[in-house]
Order: structure tokens, then sequence, then C-alpha cells
């Protein structure tokens, strides 16, 4: 594990330094200089949305406008674990780190879900199984 | 994204208490979880042994790339082979 625990911290590092490549989020929304044009809304080290304080809406929106999911229902079945397969939803409980700017126990600790996550924005995601001995 | 699922502990169900030495212990920034007391096990049962990486589109959830390490300690391990992978998709982002 101590290879992988390593290899975590590196990939950890880089993996912020990409993040102007992705779907803002709470960490990149101030230094993304993409010029993205995603409106996807910024979610917080939970995976909640933030409210926009410095909207513009005029407060009148298409009707099911609100109602809108940006990220639709998590990829149906069939699942597997082989290439090319959808990996299945989990739930699971525990630290929620996006920055990656601090040891996880420091962050909130609560559920999640691979679905949740996935909310989040990121384009790319890296799941390592690991086992305590 | 990083997730790191301690999905066992010597083959039983780990604890919050378990999961916060293991962060500790490697000072890990990463999203880290174990499953809830609910589901015991399930990221066992759903997705197999320790050890192995997927490396997912989140957009579909389509895998990527997967990895399975060593279980015995040699050689390199599975977030490490996956690393070069993964760094290639995220210089193409």
């Amino acid at each position: 594990m101590r290879f992988a625990a390593a290899a975590l911290l590196l990939l950890a590092s880089c993996a912020g330094e990409s993040d102007s490549g992705n779907v803002a989020t709470e960490d990149s929304v101030a230094t993304d200089t993409s010029g993205s044009t995603d409106t996807t809304p910024p979610v917080d080290d939970t995976g909640t949305t933030i409210a926009d304080s410095s909207s513009t809406d005029s407060g009148t929106a298409p009707d099911g406008a609100a109602d809108a999911d940006p990220y639709g229902a998590y990829p149906p079945g069939p699942y597997g674990t082989k290439v090319g397969q959808t990996l299945a939803p989990l739930d699971w409980v525990g630290y929620v780190n996006l920055k990656g700017d601090a040891v996880s126990t420091t962050k909130t600790y609560g559920p999640t879900s691979l679905d949740a996550l996935r909310r989040t924005g990121k384009g790319y995601g890296l799941v390592h199984l690991s086992e305590f001995g | 994204m990083i997730i790191e699922v301690l999905q066992t502990r010597a083959f039983a169900a780990p604890t919050k208490s378990d999961l916060d030495t293991w962060i500790n212990g490697y000072s890990l920034p990463v999203t880290s979880v174990i499953d809830p007391p609910s589901k015991p096990k399930a990221t066992f049962d759903t997705y197999g042994g320790r050890e192995q990486v997927f490396v997912l589109d989140m957009r579909t959830m389509k895998i990527l790339r997967y990895v399975q390490g060593s279980v015995v300690g040699t050689g390199d391990s599975s977030v490490t082979q996956a690393i070069p992978f993964l760094m290639d998709l995220l210089s193409k982002a």
C-alpha cells in the first residue's frame, strides 16, 4: 500500500493542477482560465450545488427549466468491471475531498455515492480499491 | 477525481475509525470512503477484491482503463500503473 499511497499523493497534486480543464467547481472557479463556456453549476466538497450569488436571473424561467438536471440519471446497466462496461453505482460514507488541499480527515464525514461524485462535474475519475490488513 | 475505497479490513467491513487510521497513516488528500453500515462489503461484492483501479469517464461512467495491481506487494501498485494513462487523459481535457 505504501507505493499506492505515494502514487495517490502524486496523483492528487497532479489532478488538482488539471482542474481547469474540467467543469468549474468551487476550487476552480476563481482560477479557471480555460475560457470554457460550460454552465454546469459549481458544487462544494459534499457534491452540493452552490448557489450563484452573482446571478442576474430576472426571476422568469422557461417552463420546466427549474427542474432541469444537467447530469441526468446515472447511466443504466448492465454494469460490469471490464473496460468499456459501465461501473455500477454504489453508496458510500466518508470524506469528499475534491480540492486535495488537506488530509481528508479534516473534511466533513458523511454519506456520498458514486452518483453524487459524478455530479461534481469532473471529467475523469480514478477509483482505487484497497484493504486495511 | 480520485476515489479511495477502503473496502475491507482483514476481510471484514471497516469502520470510520479504520478509515481515519488509513487516511492519517498515509496523509491521504483524496476522497476516501467506506461502505455504509447498512451495506457492509458492498464494494467488495460488486467490484471485486483489493488493489484494483478503474479509470472512469465520469460523463458516461464507462471504464476506460482497468488495472489489477499486485496483492502480495511486488511490482508497481495499480495506482502507479494507472497514473500515466490518467495523466494523458487530463492533458487532453
